[in-house]
């Protein structure tokens, strides 16, 4: 028992979100009861379709929402604003456009009251880890959106968290940068060169999450539940064609669509409600 | 004039009637201008330069010149006055207008023009199809920062006396005047009541509406996020008969816009200017004979001014004009630490923003000229420093500029960057420099500008004020103006005006221009 509660690194324990629309009325329901744990060393990937609260949940996580209902707990601590010890990648990067590469990576360093000459080295390794070497001293609009996301991981890394979120880090990116980029992290992971424990990323893309994810959380929508979990068992990093890769793919498919089909049915029919569990 | 209560509405009505007289005319002015400079280049050379002239003098000091002159046009009757007041209220609202137009016409993007060309539109065509409502947003934006800045001048130019000629033309302005006069406090707190309530109609009648109507074409500017609101404009969107009526002009504009006038001609395309010699040599003879003519006007003002005028004056002025920029210079900065902080910070709460941003700018709109007699009553019950009381009234109207612009830009700073800054703890003095402060920094210098171009004006009326008989000083080349405006001494407002349009243009050429040149190279969001 002592050793599993070591080993969860963060809980979110049946968080419930609502938006209010305006002035009037508590707004419609965004997550309904979802509940999960992050492990030690595992990455957890979040699918799902658009608009079915991924972000919401990863805001929640990083302390950056509070949720209406629930709570989430990080090493048995409630959290109730943002931790040093999580991470966030944005898909929009996020990064401050008048700061350059360096300046945008020893931010968090500087608000960390790191003093300047070890947050200077700090940035300067991170920025070379990321494969950035050369452009310490750009401007972000100077950059690729490739090269942009690559700061924007730099600036997570750096401050050296045990938890990385990611909120569709990949999706602005063309697919051969996505490759790239996305072999480079699984590299660094799998090398253990970066200090972080854990790391929970919201994807659109099922093979993405297949080959990068141990464990595959599958919300629905309108409100988010969760739907199904899935162990993944792969080794990282994966095969695409592998059949065992394929398979997995398939019944992710099958999974989330035949959700989808269920959810259509009970809003065309209300009276017809399918008796499932 | 007789300061007769029930005649106040009817003042009011008259001063308001100038403010859209001048409107129409700065309308005109910038369709017609700024249309001309972004089509030819010829044109561009000569006109760019002379309104960014234009825009940083300041006009109020002018004033003794236009009256003179429309009154000359016009012997014998009121009409040289009011155009002299109009004049006023237009030079004070016409060149940013033109200049923000010129600027949208400038940029249409290509594509679009690639799309005009490929249709045929005609020239006439094209400009109401493509180049106007592209350039819409800017115009009614300027439009409006140009309304809230004239009513300053419309009650500064009411009432004027230039030596022995005096006019009082009926409205807010002169009756403000008379109050003064006769040291009628009750007057004077009418007409406050009479400006607000005026200001407040505009605001609500006019102002609102547009702002609403105007977020249709905003693609990216100040004041943007918010959902305004306009129960005037509801009224009109909701009352079928009332949009009836309304959609009559619209469907005019329409058809107009939609002929084609191709008799109008083709207009000469800003590349074919024959060869490229002949540009060049083209080029030289146009800035000779600019320079000629700026040496000419420089030759003729010192000619006019040394006959009664010596170098000591020239020093006098000079330095006079010094200590006036360090009043406006160190009058910004105070309101800017005192500001910026309080606008940041109600700027990034959505709710209180919606609330605070039409007040900001109800207060801008406000003429200040109207309570400085109530600060000039202060000073003397409590015979403070002119030198440091009288300064706060430079300000007193233009704060709002800068309070108005930080909102914006703080309640336009991008949501992911805001997170991205929480989640990396970033707090304190690092979030404000790093974080915040270069977000709101091209809006804040937008807001200053603004507010500086509009406290160097103030200066004039502020420096030097009067109550009765009673006058209140403080030294500046504001005072200097006043003073020799009022004695008629010509020389002396020739030097006065022209010391200080050279100290200003500077100042805003190594000042501000660099500022601006920095905030959008560096600090624009992507
Ligand atoms: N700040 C907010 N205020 C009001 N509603 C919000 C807010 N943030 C999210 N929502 C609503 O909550 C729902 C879930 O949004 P969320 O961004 O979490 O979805 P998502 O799963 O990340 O979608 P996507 O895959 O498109 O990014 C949406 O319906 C959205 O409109
Ligand atoms: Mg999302």
């Amino acid at each position: 028992m002592l050793d599993v509660e070591a080993k969860t690194l963060l809980e979110v324990d049946n968080v419930c979100q609502s938006y209010s629309t305006g002035s009037d009325s508590p707004g419609s329901l965004v997550l309904d009861h979802v509940s999960l744990r992050l492990e030690q060393n595992e990455i957890v990937g979040l699918l799902g379709r658009s608009g079915c609260g991924k972000s919401s949940l990863l805001r929640i996580v990083a302390g950056l929402a509070r949720p209406t209902a629930g709570e989430v707990a990080y090493r048995g601590v409630k959290v109730v604003g943002p931790l040093n010890n999580i991470a966030m990648v944005f898909q929009s990067f996020a990064l401050f456009p008048w700061l350059s590469v360096l300046e945008n990576v020893e931010l968090g360093l500087k608000a960390r009251k790191v003093s300047a000459a070890e947050s200077r080295k700090r940035a300067l390794a991170a920025i070379d880890l990321i494969g950035l070497d050369g452009f310490e001293s750009a401007y972000p609009k100077e950059l690729s959106g490739g090269m942009r996301q690559r700061v924007g991981f730099a600036r997570a890394l750096v401050v050296q968290p045990d938890i990385l979120l990611m909120d569709e880090p990949f999706s602005a990116l063309d697919v051969l940068t996505a490759e790239t980029l996305r072999t480079d992290l699984l590299d660094l992971w799998v090398e253990g060169r970066m200090p972080i424990k854990s790391i929970l990323m919201v994807t659109h893309n099922i093979e993405e999450a297949v080959l990068m994810c141990d464990r595959i959380i599958i919300l629905s929508s309108n409100p988010g539940r969760i739907a199904a979990e899935i162990k993944v068992g792969l080794p990282h990093p994966g095969n695409r064609l592998d059949p065992a890769f394929r398979q997995l793919v398939d019944q992710i498919y099958a999974t989330m669509t035949q959700r989808t089909e269920t959810e259509k049915y009970r809003g065309k029919f209300p009276g017809m409600v399918l008796g499932w569990p | 004039m007789a300061l007769d209560y029930w005649q106040l509405p009817y003042y009011g009505l008259r001063t308001t009637m100038r403010m859209f007289a001048a409107l129409a005319a700065s309308l005109v002015f910038t369709l017609t201008y700024a249309t001309l400079a972004a089509k030819s280049k010829r044109a561009e050379q000569i006109l760019i330069p002379l309104l960014d002239v234009l825009q940083s003098v300041p006009i109020l000091g002018f004033l003794s010149f236009t009256v003179t002159f429309f009154l000359g046009l016009f012997p014998g009757s009121t009409l040289g006055a009011e155009c002299a007041a109009i004049f006023a209220i237009f030079t004070s609202q016409a060149w940013n207008m033109a200049f923000s137009f010129y600027q949208s016409l400038r940029t249409v993007p290509k594509d679009l023009e690639e799309v005009a060309t490929g249709f045929g539109l005609s020239p006439w065509q094209r400009f109401w199809q493509l180049e106007a409502p592209f350039a819409m947003p800017g115009l009614v934006y300027n439009t409006m920062m140009s309304m809230s800045g004239g009513w300053f001048f419309v009650v500064a130019s009411e009432a004027i006396s230039v030596g022995d000629t005096t006019v009082k033309l009926p409205g807010i302005g002169s009756w403000l005047a008379v109050a003064i006069d006769h040291k009628d406090i009750s007057a004077v707190i009418g007409a406050v009541g009479a400006m607000l309530v005026i200001i407040l109609l505009y605001d609500q009648i006019l102002f609102r509406p547009l702002v609403v109507f105007s977020q249709k074409f905003r693609v990216e500017l100040s004041m943007s996020k918010f959902q305004e609101q306009s129960w005037v404009r509801d009224i009109f969107v909701r009352a079928t008969g009332l949009r009836r009526v309304m959609s009559i002009p619209g469907k005019i504009i329409k058809a107009i816009g939609l002929l084609r006038l191709d008799w109008m001609g083709e207009q000469p395309s800003r590349a074919a200017w024959g060869g490229r010699k002949a540009a060049v040599a083209a080029d030289i003879v146009w800035y000779v004979a600019l320079a000629a003519l700026v040496a000419w006007s420089f030759w003729q003002i010192g000619g006019f001014v040394s006959t009664a005028l010596s170098w000591a004056d020239l020093a006098e002025t000079a330095t006079l004009t010094i200590i006036t920029m360090m009043r406006v210079v160190a009058l910004i900065a105070l309101a800017t630490l005192f500001w910026v902080p309080i606008s940041v910070w109600i700027g990034l709460r959505p709710a209180l923003a919606e609330k605070a941003q039409p007040l900001a700018q109800f207060m801008a709109a406000f003429p200040a000229n109207v309570v400085f007699p109530v600060a000039v009553i202060g000073i003397l019950k409590w015979s403070l420093t002119p030198d440091i009381w009288l300064s706060f009234l430079i300000v007193f109207g233009t704060q709002w500029y800068i309070v108005f612009n930080v909102i914006a830009g703080a309640s336009a700073f991008p949501n992911d960057l805001k997170e991205a800054s929480e989640n990396l703890g970033v707090k304190g003095w690092i979030w404000w420099k790093s974080v915040i402060l270069p977000g709101i920094f091209p809006y804040y210098v937008t807001g200053a500008l603004t507010a500086s171009g509009g406290s160097w004006n103030a200066a004039i009326v502020a420096e030097y004020v009067k109550w009765g008989d009673d006058k209140v000083e403080a030294h500046g080349i504001g005072a200097y103006i006043a003073k020799a405006t009022a004695a008629g001494d010509y020389p002396r407002i020739v030097l006065g005006v022209a010391v200080m349009s050279i100290f200003v243009i500077a100042f805003n050429r190594l000042f501000w221009r660099p500022l601006f040149g920095f905030a959008e190279r560096r600090l624009r969001l992507m």
